[in-house]
């Protein structure tokens, strides 16, 4: 798949989310910030809060303790201290 | 000869031996087991945030953060060895300790001062045989505590290679390729730099949310942290897989030396048997011959 974005959720104990969407929206440090294809490399740390990501028109939301999202060629990698399904 | 009840002794003192160590073998098969899913589990982390930072450090410049200060010509090496507690386990010690003595005299001849940190009983107590000094030491690593472990034994050397004390970090410990195999590694931790020099494009530099500086203050340490814990997993993955195998090894020895005990316990007997029916048959032979006469 050409199109969208790669969206990895990694925690210490597990890859919680390995898949391509078409949108995230992720809690960052400073406010809520949206990734979608073709954003510039950016990297932020994470409050904790609600991840969302889009996929095929479908919302998904999981909550996110802290952490680092990197955010390059297509690809969002939050790296988090844990996560639990909302 | 030894008599018979000193083998049938030597044979049940053996079959103590086996049993211990296949009991051994078996717990080390669940530590090996429990270890393995936490490392596994924690290789897609470690490996994204390596990833994370080096694309970070790729793109900044020495000068934005001291844990990325390269120096032209390092000359203090601080070396983190990660080794077991307990013995028991093959030469997954030894060959690690062997290999860090060869290092030391081929690879470390630029430094001028080589400072050691121990993780593990056994690396410590022989280097400290050897004379040398010893900066750190921890002991009783287990699944419980390796990341409170592993924050401090990071915080200690940020603190030190900041103060100028360290120029480079390096860590040698067992890397876990699978349960027959681990691989001694090396590997440098600070300075924070990239293996690909080379590749020349322009990166685009990353927009950072908050400032840089805050971004690299929370980043840059907990990589480091997360690299010790890394090969603390790795280390004590290897060591159960290694005492697994070492248990097996000597399970089957101690049953090959029973096998043979048990052999010659049944050819003395015999022999004995022997040696007292001819004593019986010459002593009726004799009688009857003079009750004849």
């Amino acid at each position: 798949m050409a199109d969208g974005i790669h969206l990895q959720v990694i925690t210490p104990t597990a890859l919680v989310i390995d898949e391509q969407v078409d949108e995230v929206v992720a809690p960052g440090e400073a406010g809520e910030f949206g990734v979608l294809p073709g954003h510039t490399p950016f990297i932020t740390t994470l409050h904790t809060g609600e991840l969302k990501y889009r996929k095929g028109g479908v919302e998904n939301k999981l909550i996110i303790e802290g952490g680092v999202a990197d955010v390059r060629d297509d690809k969002v990698n939050v790296l988090t201290d844990g996560v639990k399904d909302n | 000869m030894a008599s018979l009840r000193q083998i049938k002794t030597k044979i049940s003192s053996v079959k103590g031996t086996s049993r211990i160590m296949s009991a051994m073998k078996l717990i080390s098969a669940v530590k090996l087991k429990r270890a393995q899913d936490l490392l596994v589990a924690y290789r897609p982390y470690s490996d994204a945030y390596q990833d994370t930072t080096m694309s970070v450090a790729k793109r900044c410049d020495q000068k934005w953060h001291p844990l990325l200060r390269k120096s032209d010509d390092p000359k203090k090496l601080h070396l983190v060895f990660v080794t077991s507690d307990r013995g028991l386990c093959g030469s997954f010690n030894s060959s690690l300790i062997r290999k860090l003595e060869t290092y030391l005299v081929t690879d470390t001849k630029s430094y001028e001062e080589v400072t050691f940190s121990f993780l593990g009983r056994r690396g410590r107590d022989h280097f400290e045989r050897e004379g040398i000094s010893v900066a750190s030491n921890y002991t009783g690593i287990t699944e419980r505590n390796y990341s409170q472990i592993s924050e401090k034994v990071s915080e200690e050397l940020i603190r030190e290679f900041i103060k100028g004390d360290s120029d480079e970090v390096i860590l040698v410990y067992n890397y876990f390729k699978s349960a027959l195999t681990q691989e001694i590694t090396y590997e440098k931790v600070l300075p924070i730099e990239t293996d690909s020099e080379g590749e020349d494009e322009t990166l685009v530099d990353y927009l950072y949310e908050p400032k840089r500086k805050g971004i690299l203050n929370v980043l840059l340490p907990q990589y480091v942290q997360v690299r010790v814990q890394r090969a603390i997993q790795e280390s004590m993955t290897s060591e159960h897989a290694a005492r697994m195998t070492a248990m097996e090894n000597a399970t089957s020895n101690a049953n090959d030396v029973i096998k043979n005990l048990t052999l010659l316990y049944n050819k003395t007997r015999q022999a004995m048997i022997t040696t007292e029916l001819m004593d019986i048959v010459n002593g009726t032979e004799a009688l009857s011959k003079g009750g004849s006469e």
